[in-house]
């Protein structure tokens, strides 16, 4: 814990807010959206932090804005404790890499293996080209692919190949954090547990810090140290992964951990008791943004919204809490 | 007391392709009771999807199927006529597929959808299916449901859409319904309420339920009857417990290491895998076709066949030639070997 | 878990391996498969060696009068004239067949250059309103309708009246003018292209916008643009023979298959070959063309699946 408050987070966001006016329609003038709303996300070095949400919660729309694609509309973004604001696309690339859900889309078909992991190298004018190669040829041996493979175009490979090449690009430059973004949910079962299985060994050789956004929340509790729990663009629960998994305290959590289908028999489907209606992010509820599908309900959540509370590095943002606080 | 709603047995299915004869289904045999639901679990390119488009007659034009039984309700259906296949389709047997998006028609309302086939199949009369309608859109949980009819398919959320379409294949109350990946697009949360949706209703209609799934988790909540499929067979079936508790393939065995389980494998551990990729089904096969993948494969291995042997618990099945006990045996002393 | 078997180390090789055909070579074996493109090709080439090699082809100047030897019948109604005038002469007693062979540069000329000129502007335009979207978007779209509103031929003829005919008029008008597919195919491929995950990944690793236009998406929409290209290559072509022979074309004496067609009218019961040849030309190379842009299609564009 002390470590962590001497040495800056490898990744840190201040209050980052993301809005964008959506179009009403022909003549109707625009509305403002909330993707993000003012969070808050620390990543300590060398740790894994997962972040987990419905489609829509503002996962994506954070990605981007940690990966320098969007700007952020108020707040600010820092890498080992210095602000983004001055940094150039390619300042920001050195320090954090995505990897992509879908190793389909993410390699350009018309290009070959070597080119696609040797282009970060090409783009940064890194050392001296004629090393390249080798070094393109070291990255694949990392990732556990034959070196042959580098003359290859992406069609020519399976899903989990292509995967170990989306994470070898990323790589390449060495950053301190790498973006995960549902890093195996489009691969079949046998090959996600090989992608894990490579991430975390690249985690510990390189040192590397992740931020792994997924669904999945056993992948998660799996890989992950640090938990943040997302809802209409809000952070509403972060702490410790085996507090947040033993001892979730807001009730989304809650729901959501409900909904794991752990592969036991002897566990029925089980019941989420959650509204099937996700907010529009356009419109969101008054109060406590959660509070329509929420089965804690109380008459102060539709009028007030919470303020996060943490206690033992564990935070949560439920009027449920402030009750124990108090 | 229970009845079979469906029975196949050695269904096949070949599709001449550039390079030679592929053969994605090779012999695969089950039966669905009432009220009993079945799961076909496999990866990608195991045959399963085919399996089920196989039992509904909606191949494509160039594949070929053989079965040597097909009964539905204790009938023949494999030489029905497409007329009345596509009859049965809408009725007595319906589907629901994974994208509810591709699968619903943005050209009309949710009502026009949801009535088509119910006035095709059942009665003419609108207000008849109209009731209908409106009776099972709130048994799936749809909210204000007599407004919902007007609405088109972009208007409603991915879950919304699951539902209707789980509405649209209940209208004319089939006895089987066939879903395939119905949840793979959905949220966690939406996910576990669409499948608890699914046990209910088919309590409470006494239907057959077969449910084609990659994920282990769903497989071990919703089945009472799994079949773990690999390169177009089965290579073990059984009672869900049996297959989680004592799985004994040497693929659904790795399978089961693969996934990290809350609780049970620890934070950081390595996760087991099965490496290698599925084999090559063009032309004449032999042997099992795990082995190349399989930690336990032996020269007998290239040539055994891929029958399903009984074990000791009843209705459970696996098709390695070796028992557990012969593998343990085998393992054993190759790393004496190696030692 | 002291088996290792399981655990294989996924440092080091894994051992799973897709034996697919490169992208190359499975272009290669469609193209030879694909009887509409081979046909296409062949013809194209053929019509262009012809037009590169017209002065060793041509028995004679194209341009060459001789008053004396006027329409002279061609070698299948006077066997005679096989070997001086194979396909006759004309109403001024030029030598058909050298004014056939040299036609074949000015149509491919004037496809290959409208196609060059309007494939340029189009491209830029599409591909700027497809990848940035939004306003810019707006306003090309705007630009593109103003030029849909605007009918090509009647501007064609105005702009040849105002400016005089000419074959670097004709060019320039034509290519100023059929951009239009060019900008709306690349747009709404862009568009699709914009938002693929490998974009975003170069993005991501601090490309500039230039570079990812140019070189993670342009490729990319490469088969579509050369299938457009021939379309408007073939389309170019047809509008100048039209402007020849409605006479706002390319001009006397220059020999264009369209200005032939024209030249040919008045003696078209008397000697109908005038008329036929130019006109078989003209349609073999327009079918050709056509042919070849739609094999294209099919060999490129399937990659998906």
């Amino acid at each position: 814990m002390k470590d962590a408050e001497i040495i800056a987070p490898a990744l840190e966001t201040d209050n980052v807010s993301c809005v964008f006016n959506v179009s009403q329609g022909f003549m109707k003038g625009t509305k403002p959206l909330r993707a993000i709303n003012g969070v808050s996300l620390q990543v300590p070095k060398g740790e894994v932090v997962g972040l987990v949400g419905e489609s829509g919660c503002g996962k994506s729309t954070l990605a981007n804005v940690l990966l320098g694609l969007q700007a952020p509309t108020t707040g600010d973004v820092r890498y080992s404790g210095t602000s983004a604001a001055g940094f150039s696309r390619k300042d920001v690339a050195r320090r954090i890499q995505p990897i992509f859900q879908d190793p389909y889309s993410s390699l350009n078909p018309t290009k070959t293996i070597r080119s696609i992991v040797s282009q970060p190298l090409r783009i940064h004018n890194v050392g001296d080209p004629s090393e390249w190669d080798a070094k393109v040829d070291e990255m694949l041996d990392i990732v556990g692919l034959p070196s042959r493979s580098a003359n290859n175009y992406p069609s020519q490979m399976s899903g989990g190949q292509r995967q170990r090449v989306a994470i070898a690009r990323a790589l390449i430059m060495r950053p301190e954090i790498v973006i995960c973004d549902e890093p195996t949910s489009a691969l079949d079962v046998s090959v996600q547990s090989q992608i894990l299985n490579l991430l975390q060994d690249l985690k510990d050789e390189l040192g590397l810090t992740y931020l792994l956004i997924s669904h999945n929340l056993a992948v998660v509790e799996h890989l992950a140290d640090r938990v943040a729990v997302m809802y209409l663009g809000r952070i509403v629960e972060e702490g410790p992964a085996d507090k947040v998994f033993a001892n979730p305290r807001h009730p989304y959590t809650k729901a959501l951990l409900e909904s794991v289908l752990t592969p036991d028999p002897k566990l029925g489907v089980p019941e989420t008791h959650l509204g099937a209606v996700f907010p529009n992010p356009i419109d969101p509820p008054s109060g406590c943004s959660f509070h329509p599908r929420c089965v804690a309900c109380m008459d102060i959540c539709k009028s007030k919204a919470p303020r996060p509370i943490s206690s033992e590095g564990h935070m949560a943002e439920c009027h449920l809490m402030e009750g124990d606080a108090q | 007391m229970s009845e079979t709603v469906l029975e196949v047995e050695n269904l096949t299915v070949d599709i001449p392709i550039a390079s030679g004869m592929l053969h994605p289904v090779r012999g695969i045999s089950f039966s669905v009771q009432k009220g009993e639901t079945l799961c076909i679990v496999g990866e990608s390119g195991c045959g399963k999807s085919l399996t089920s488009l196989a039992m509904m007659g909606l191949l494509p034009k160039t594949a070929q199927r053989r079965t040597d039984k097909l009964l539905f309700r204790g009938e023949e259906i494999g030489d029905l006529p497409e007329r009345q296949m596509s009859k049965l389709r809408g009725g007595a047997m319906s589907m629901i597929f994974q994208e509810p998006m591709t699968s619903l028609n943005p050209a009309y309302t949710i009502g026009d959808q949801l009535m088509e086939a119910f006035r095709r199949h059942v009665t003419r009369d609108r207000a008849v299916a109209r009731d209908r309608a409106v009776y099972l859109l709130e048994k799936v949980g749809i909210s204000s449901a007599a407004s919902r009819l007007s609405q088109y398919p972009h208007q409603l959320s991915g879950g919304l859409r699951q539902r209707v379409m789980i509405a649209m294949a209940l209208m004319c109350e089939p006895e089987l319904i066939i879903a395939d990946e119905p949840t793979t697009a959905l949220d966690v949360t939406i996910q576990a309420q669409i499948l608890h949706l699914l046990a209910e209703l088919q309590d409470e209609f006494d239907m057959g339920l077969i449910l084609i799934t990659h994920d282990l988790g769903v497989v071990a909540r919703i089945a009472d009857k799994v079949q773990v499929m690999y390169a177009g067979r089965t290579v073990e079936e059984g009672p869900v417990n049996a297959i989680f508790e004592e799985p004994a393939h040497p693929y659904t065995q790795g399978l089961l290491r693969c996934i990290p389980v809350p609780g049970k494998t620890k934070r950081g551990e390595r996760l087991g895998s099965v490496p290698g990729i599925v084999p090559n089904l063009v032309g004449d096969l032999e042997g099992c076709m795990f082995r190349n993948r399989c930690p336990h494969a032996t020269a007998e291995c290239d040539t055994a066949g891929e029958q399903l042997a009984k074990l000791s618990s009843g209705d459970h099945a696996h098709a390695c030639i070796r028992s557990l006990a012969d593998r343990a045996a085998i393992d054993a002393s190759s790393t004496k070997a190696a030692e | 878990m002291t088996d290792i078997a399981h655990t294989p180390r996924s440092f080091g090789q894994i051992v799973d391996e897709v034996l697919e055909p490169s992208p190359m070579q499975k272009l290669r074996k469609r193209m030879f498969g694909n009887y509409s493109f081979l046909a296409g090709l062949v013809i194209i080439l053929l019509i262009l060696a012809v037009a590169l090699l017209a002065p060793l082809l041509a028995p004679h100047d194209p341009l060459e009068t001789n008053l004396s030897n006027r329409l002279t019948n061609p070698f299948w109604h006077d066997a005679k004239t096989l070997e001086e005038h194979p396909l006759g002469t004309d109403k001024v007693g030029r030598d058909y067949l050298s004014r056939l062979i040299y036609g074949a540069q000015i149509s491919l000329l004037i496809g290959v250059s409208t196609m060059l000129i309007s494939g340029t502007i189009g491209t830029i335009l599409g591909v700027t309103a497809g990848y940035f979207g939004g306003r810019v978007d707006m306003v090309i779209n705007f630009i593109i309708n103003t030029r849909l509103a605007m009918p090509v031929f009647l501007v064609a003829m105005a702009a040849v009246v105002a400016f005089g005919a000419s074959l670097t008029v004709v060019i320039l008008v034509l290519g100023l003018f059929l951009w239009d597919r060019f900008a709306v195919v690349m747009r709404s491929i862009t568009m699709q292209a914009r938002d693929l995950d490998y974009v975003k990944a170069a993005r991501a690793m601090g490309c500039s916008t230039p570079y990812i236009i140019v070189r993670e998406i342009f490729p990319n929409v490469l088969g579509s643009l050369t299938v457009v290209a021939t379309v408007e290559m073939a389309n170019a072509i047809l509008l100048e023979a039209a402007l020849s022979f409605l006479g706002f074309g390319v001009q006397a004496p220059t020999p264009s298959w369209g200005l032939m067609l024209n030249e040919a009218r008045e003696y078209m019961f008397f000697s109908p070959w005038l008329l036929a040849l130019p006109g078989t030309c003209l349609f073999f190379l327009v079918l050709a063309i056509n042919l070849f842009g739609d094999g294209l299609r099919d060999v490129t564009l399937e990659k998906g699946r």
